[in-house]
């Protein structure tokens, strides 16, 4: 019995040792834990806010949306060279139109938007009656929802971000656009104007220019058909025209040598960045550097890959083009330092010191207008330098051209002067010529005599190519569809992209665009 | 309770009985008790008169003395050797020699928390010893199982000494976590996580973690324990469903004090080299392309596998000494290994020390157990990420390079002419990368015999360790983002793992029937902790200097950020409750239930715990009167249960938020309140057999596995903060299967001796009813962004390949396929059928052994070939094999991932040869000596075109694992050992 009693009592003393560790409380201490929601959780309106902006750090990533806003366009083209570029078809299916919900920059995209829309509403929640926080974080989920609209025509959205569980609703194309203008007027009331230092945040003007890019493609985006015909209403286009002069009149912004909007310092020499992200050399968060290295050669310190296609570059041919810098010109500071110039190459490529450049296989590196979309040699293709290299900087002794200082633009002026161009041209306003001419002249381009839809797309082809705009001008003066060098005619269901598999596997309310 | 039986089993009855063989001693016998094995005298072997309590213990030289009552009968009993039984006689001195018990099923073997006989066992385990071991250079435990065990699937990922070892226990039921066994060292169950750094990539691609098991020496593990189906790991809960190894180690023994030491040294050497074009030929291969010779030729001659490969030279010695008496009994050994890896400046340097000591109190009425190692481990590591780009890791570098093109200028500085043209020697010269880890496992137990029959036991345990990562980056290699800036990283990893467990232990028989039952709690804290310093801007100094030893030295003036840091913590609580209650009636059923309750803090709140039952019974047939006598023995077994995998990261349930360095609060994780553990369901029934007295015996077992609750990284409906969050998906991953081992003592007892054994083990894997399509196996290379290889989907196996089917060429040499080049199924990287075959041969003081290994039914994915061997190569001036040089392949074809690049992986394997020779020494007080030669991976039949169909490169697609993916990886090594061992 007494041995009983004594098993009793270890029993007891090991099940006080037992109860002492049944804690399972969690204990992450790397991170902000909260076991519920997201926004149930700390931080304060300002990082939160931070959070929203730096969604926009992807939109330069060529397997994002600069993929999908350029790649299916006239403007640019990735051929697969050989060994090189071949990159499960993704690129020739950009170019031909015949990309499928499971192409991978349709999703990247789709993720990047919805979750830059995700975190301004976040903001905005976080925000309450904080104008200061709210104003822009309007101003951001408008941004994110306007590349929803013109990608994919549709809209998710979630009703109470308490709610993981929650299938998200979806808006069409209509009510979007509604949304996005909602949300926009609230930014232009609210939002400060913009501050000559810091390109980088949201400002009043920001704002308009968003709005009036709104107008001038809501006929599109509320068009029964996608494929138009579109109906360019009066209205729509005054609002472009008025927001574009409210722009103007802030006097923020002038035209500024072309070369000087892209080089490594853009933000201290461009007066036409309205919105980007702010790069520093060596720590740059939304690094420009791949918009260089995917059209350079190996021999020149690139990868080699993105060409413009020969209907696009032999627009150059036009007499009318005379000695515009934007077609190719030798940047002081840069081709001095790095035989690199700004523009389109074509021809026989040099290095610094003028010495021809040849490829891997010998050959002379001449820059070809032809090229093949699936057989292209390292030789074949026009390219393009937008964002001119960094050249090493004498001075610090380390090389920081991968890591360039070059702020990425997301909004510049001379876009809103074609913008209010072409309202004015819709509107059968004369004036639109000289607005043309105004940018023509500053560029070192001959002044236009008349002006035609082709002209004006045209025109926004010299002046904002390789810059994210193609897809939705051409779809805008309803040319997307059809044929060009590279490319066969396209079904009309093309001017959407179709909702990602992934994503229409998890949410029913998400119906699949016509035609995938 | 391990050790009550142990004691009980071994000791306890002989010790009872020395204390009282003094009554009635009429007759004094002397004498020596040999062992069959190497007739040397046996120590600790009881000697007892039979039907009395008299008895006695032989001494250290084997020597006893016993006072018997005349016509007396001699019972001598050793654990390991076949009981005898002499009639004495008249004698007064008599010599006995005790022959090695062969009977299997009296094996005692470990299973979790115990140990018990092999007749009792329920469930499926496989147990091991050293002499089962693979020998050679082996740097960690699952190498030496490699093979040897059916069911157990080793593969290495790489031939870097020290890489990670991929292993699977009956085929692999988890989409996204690993599918490795819970390991358990000497009772300590230890993390799943890395506890070592892996790299960044700073343009080598993503390296891996070391394994985590490098710290163990091979020479102080006694018995390695695979517990396979559920009813043996259902003890181990939500972290049994991958199986659970449990290793065991040495320990000191009574009356036996022992010296050992050995010594090693091995030189391996390539196993195969990729056939190259070589640099005569090189020119006109690529002019026939469409090169320029004035481009292409760069004068030399270089053969660039030779410039980084070299004989790599393995020193390893142990020395362990032991021993004690009954009541306080202690091993020390101590280790160092220092393996050179084949590839130049690679390597893995071990020192390793063990102590083990047991001891008794107040009359074995309490128990002491220590286990304590410690090692330190450093790693010389090459730049071979798992991902690299097309400029390649050091591996791809070295075959993609010119072979034309020098290593170095006339002046002595290494031709380096692009980003694009690496030149692997200066990456051998300018990287500079080691790892040195220091670990500490330790467990303390204390027993307390409450009675005869039950005890309590607690055990503390703790598993620290510390790693640190340095590399250096020289700014004269001419990579992009190195070239002028140099770069240096600190990575450090330090994990902790505490256990306090306490049990109870009863065993007691009830008339016929025998009670064993465990009941315990057991409370386990994981914490991991890292962090990273990186430096870029080291300034130009014609002196050379390490970077990461100077960190301070970058340039941080101006806008130049020199330095990005980074740091994480983690901390993971499990508790658990556990029970089992086994019942043996009449020593011919046993009857088992397990139940085990674990709580986590890493399981949402909505499913903190989960419960896992098993049931298992066996009929030990040979003890029936029916069962013909042509079994020696014959036993069947049935067991079913429920088991779980909580290898996903822990807050994965949890939202987590993180200030990144722009100030903004970014959400990492997203709530999910219903996470929990993958649940296996596993039935299993087998039978252990023996036939011919023992001679013939081996084990057959059936399983039928179905893993539930699968946990992915799903798709999260956007808009949403993350993209993905962890959740429990619907779908069954299926594994059946079926194991065979057999052991035939062909020849034995005379001068020439001869045993074999095989195994061998066929798993079927299907993914039913899954709600999602995953993807992983990322192919990497020049043109190949985006592309990936393989796709867990319902009606499939896991890893399954998902890929275009290549048709062939056109008469231009482009590649077409099939289906206007749509995505289909093609086989998958599960080997189907796996074989063991190993002999043992012995002739008077020579041994042998030949162990051979296969596995078929599996497909592997040559990515080294689909990124650098193609046509188009050759033009740009890269290398190609000569089979491309010659293939008709057109050198504008682009190298789509396809069909083309995946092959069969069917192999034999010639893995292990060992000859030995035992020199007999007499009376010079040197117990044993050996002399021993292993060859380690000696003959390789396949018609794999790449290196080795075993190696698995991961490289993982949104945190799904990959396997049977080659991409650049470490080559495997032939290796061939000499080695002594001496024993006094």
């Amino acid at each position: 019995m007494k041995k009983f009693k004594s098993f009793y009592k270890i029993l007891l003393l090991s099940s006080v040792y037992f109860l002492s560790c049944t804690d399972l409380t969690d204990v992450a201490e790397d991170a902000i834990v909260t076991n519920g929601p997201v926004d149930a959780g700390a931080g304060s309106p300002e990082a939160v806010l931070g959070d929203a902006y730096a969604q926009l750090n992807g939109f330069n990533a060529e397997n994002n949306l600069f993929g999908l806003l350029e790649g299916s366009s006239d403007e640019l083209v990735v051929p697969t060279r050989g060994t090189d570029w071949s990159d499960f078809g993704v690129w020739r299916q950009m170019q031909q139109h015949t990309w499928d919900p499971t192409h991978s920059f349709i999703f990247n995209a789709w993720q990047q938007l919805n979750t830059g829309t995700f975190r301004a509403e976040r903001a905005i929640q976080v925000a309450g009656s904080n104008v200061a926080i709210l104003a822009p974080a309007r101003f951001l989920r408008a941004f994110y929802t306007y590349y929803l609209v013109d990608l994919y025509g549709q809209v998710p959205y979630r009703t109470d971000l308490n709610d993981p569980d929650e299938v998200p609703s979806v808006y069409t194309r209509v009510e979007a656009t509604d949304l996005i203008i909602e949300d926009l007027n609230y930014a232009i009331e609210n939002l400060p104007s913009f501050d000559p230092n810091n390109h980088g945040v949201a400002s009043k003007e920001a704002a308009q220019f968003l709005l009036a890019k709104v107008y001038l493609n809501k006929p599109v985006f509320t068009a029964e058909n996608p494929a138009g015909p579109y109906n360019f209403a009066v209205e729509d286009m005054q609002k472009v025209v008025s927001l574009a002069d409210a722009v103007i009149a802030s006097g923020s912004f002038s035209l500024t040598d072309y070369w000087d909007n892209f080089g490594p310092n853009n933000g201290a020499e461009s007066k036409e960045i309205v919105l980007g992200r702010i790069n520093n050399p060596g720590a740059p968060i939304s690094n420009v550097t791949n918009r260089i290295y995917n059209t350079l050669h190996y021999s020149q310190g690139g990868w080699n890959g993105f060409s413009t296609l020969a209907d696009f570059y032999n627009k150059w041919n036009e007499p009318s083009v005379g000695g515009d810098v934007r077609k190719n010109s030798a940047v002081p500071g840069i081709t001095d330092q790095n035989g690199i110039r700004g523009g389109f190459l074509e021809g026989q490529q040099y290095d610094k010191d003028g010495n021809e450049l040849k490829d891997r296989s010998g050959n002379p590196l001449v820059f070809t207008v032809e090229l093949d979309l699936l057989y292209s040699n390292e030789r074949n293709g026009v390219r393009v330098i937008k964002y001119l290299p960094p050249p090493n900087d004498p001075d610090t002794d380390f090389d920081e051209s991968q890591a360039p200082g070059n702020d990425f633009i997301l909004l510049r002026y001379a876009d809103l002067l074609l913008m209010r161009a072409e309202a004015l041209f819709r509107l059968g306003d004369e004036s639109a010529l000289s607005q043309v001419n105004e940018i023509r002249t500053q560029r070192g381009a001959n002044a236009l005599t008349s002006l035609s839809e082709q002209a004006l797309l045209d025109e926004r082809g010299y002046e904002m190519y390789w810059e994210g705009w193609r897809r939705n001008d051409q779809i805008r003066f309803g040319v997307f569809l059809g044929e060009w060098t590279e490319k066969p005619a396209s079904p009309p269901t093309s001017v959407l992209y179709p909702i990602p598999q992934r994503a229409i596997d998890t949410n029913p309310n998400l119906i699949q665009n016509e035609g995938y | 309770m391990s050790k009550l039986y142990l004691i009980k089993n071994k000791y306890l009855v002989v010790l009872l009985l020395f204390v009282s063989n003094l009554a009635y001693s009429q007759n004094a016998v002397t004498g020596k008790v040999l062992s069959s094995e190497d007739n040397t005298g046996l120590p600790g072997v009881s000697v007892v008169e039979k039907g009395t309590t008299n008895g006695t213990v032989t001494n250290v030289d084997g020597d006893f003395t016993i006072s018997v009552n005349p016509n007396a009968t001699l019972v001598f009993s050793f654990v390991g050797f076949k009981t005898q039984e002499v009639s004495v006689g008249t004698r007064t001195s008599l010599n006995v020699t005790l022959a090695t018990d062969i009977e299997a099923l009296s094996e005692v073997v470990v299973i979790g928390y115990g140990r018990q006989e092999k007749k009792d066992v329920t469930g499926s385990v496989v147990s091991l010893s050293p002499k089962d071991f693979n020998k050679g250079v082996i740097n960690s435990p699952e190498q030496l199982l490699q093979g040897r065990a059916p069911g157990v699937q080793v593969n290495p990922s790489s031939g870097e000494p020290g890489a990670p070892i991929i292993i699977r226990i009956r085929g692999a039921a988890s989409p996204r976590g690993n599918n490795s066994p819970l390991f358990v060292i000497d009772g300590i169950p230890l993390s799943g996580n890395d506890v070592s750094a892996g790299t960044a990539d700073y343009g080598q691609g993503v390296g891996s973690a070391r394994n985590p098991l490098n710290f163990l020496n091979p020479d102080d593990i006694e018995n390695i324990s695979v517990l396979k189906d559920a009813s043996a790991t259902a003890i181990y809960g939500s972290r049994g469903a991958n199986g659970v190894v449990l290793i065991s180690t040495k320990q000191g023994k009574a009356n036996q004090p022992m010296l050992s030491f050995s010594a090693s040294a091995s030189a391996s050497t390539i196993q195969k080299k990729y056939d190259l074009v070589e640099a005569d030929d090189f020119v006109a291969a690529a002019v026939a392309q469409g090169g320029d010779a004035t481009a292409v030729d760069e004068g030399g001659s270089t053969d660039w596998q030779d410039e980084i490969l070299r004989t790599g030279i393995t020193q390893n010695y142990s020395i362990a000494y032991g021993g004690g008496t009954e009541d306080s009994r202690y091993r020390f050994s101590l280790g160092y290994m220092d393996q050179e890896g084949i590839v130049e400046t690679t390597g893995l340097e071990r020192l390793s020390g063990r102590l083990n000591s047991t001891h008794n109190f107040l009359n074995k009425k309490f128990q002491v157990d220590l286990t304590l190692g410690a090692s330190q481990i450093i790693d010389h590591n090459a730049p071979l990420g798992n991902n690299a780009g097309y400029e390649g890791n050091l591996i791809g570098a070295a075959l993609l390079a010119n072979p034309t093109r020098p290593v170095r200028n006339p002046d002595g500085s290494y031709v380096q002419k692009s980003n694009d043209a690496r030149n692997s020697v200066a990456m051998l010269d300018y990287i500079d990368d080691n790892t040195k880890s220091i670990r500490l496992l330790g467990g303390l137990a204390a027993t307390w015999n409450i009675t005869n029959w039950l005890n309590f036991k607690t055990f503390v345990a703790l598993d620290n360790s510390t790693s640190t990562r340095r590399v250096s980056i020289d700014r004269r290699l001419n990579w992009n983002n190195i070239v002028n800036i140099g770069r240096a990283y600190i990575l450090n990893v330090n994990t902790q793992n505490k256990l306090i467990e306490n049990t109870f232990n009863l065993n007691k028989e009830l008339g016929k029937t025998r009670l064993e039952a465990v009941l315990g709690y057991s409370y386990q804290d994981f914490e991991n902790n890292g962090n990273i310093i990186e430096a870029r801007n080291f300034p130009n100094d014609t002196l050379p200097y390490n970077y990461v030893d100077n960190i301070g030295g970058a340039n941080n003036t101006g806008e130049a950020r020199a330095y990005t840091a980074g740091s994480s913590r983690n901390v993971e609580k499990l508790v658990s409750f556990f029970g089992r209650v086994n019942l043996n009636f009449a020593e011919k059923f046993n009857v088992t239930a397990t139940l085990r309750q674990d709580g986590s803090t890493k399981f949402g709140e909505n499913n903190k715990w989960g419960l896992f039952p098993s049931f298992a019974a066996n009929w030990v047939l040979s003890e029936e009167e029916f069962t013909p006598e042509l079994f020696s023995d014959l036993k069947l077994r049935a067991g079913w249960g429920i088991t779980g995998n909580q290898e996903f990261p822990g807050s994965a349930s949890k939202t987590l938020q993180r200030y990144t360095n722009d100030l903004s609060l970014t959400v990492i994780n997203s709530y999910n309140p219903n996470l929990q553990w993958e649940e296996t369901k596993q039935l299993n029934v087998g039978v252990d057999f023996g036939f011919f007295g023992g001679r013939l015996f081996g084990s057959f077992d059936f399983f039928d596995k179905g893993t539930t609750n699968l946990i992915i990284l799903k798709d999260y409906p956007q808009p949403a903060s993350v993209g993905q969050r962890y959740e429990n998906i619907g779908g069954t991953i299926k594994n059946t299967g079926i194991e065979l081992s057999l052991d035939y003592r062909v020849l034995e007892g005379g001068d020439f001796t001869w045993g074999i054994n095989y195994n061998m083990a066929y798993v079927h894997n299907i993914v039913k009813g899954l709600d999602a399509q995953i993807s992983t196996a990322q192919v990497n290379g020049q043109g190949l962004t985006g592309a990936y290889a393989q796709r867990i989907q319902s009606g499939q196996s896991m890893y399954s390949f998902y890929l275009r089917e290549f048709t062939g060429y056109t008469s231009e040499g482009l590649g077409t396929y099939a289906d206007n080049e749509a995505l289909g199924f093609h086989g998958d990287a599960l080997p189907d059928w796996t074989f063991g075959l190993t002999n043992n041969f012995g002739y008077k003081n020579f041994d042998a052994s030949i162990f051979f290994t296969a596995q078929t039914g599996f497909m592997v994915y040559n990515n080294t070939a689909n990124a650098i061997f193609l046509k188009g190569n050759l033009r740009n001036g890269k290398n190609v094999t000569k089979d491309v040089a010659s293939s008709p392949e057109s050198p504008a074809n682009f190298g789509e991932a396809s069909t083309r690049f995946l092959e069969k992986g069917d192999f034999i394997r010639l893995a292990n040869v060992t000859l030995g020779y035992n020199f007999n020494l007499g009376n010079t007080g040197i117990k044993s000596l050996r002399l021993a030669v292993t060859g380690q991976n000696l003959l390789l039949f396949t018609k794999y075109t790449g290196i080795n169909p075993e190696v698995s490169t991961n490289v993982p697609l949104n945190g799904v694992p990959s396997l049977g993916m080659d991409y650049l990886a470490y080559p495997s090594a032939r290796t061939f050992t000499i080695g002594l061992t001496a024993g006094f």
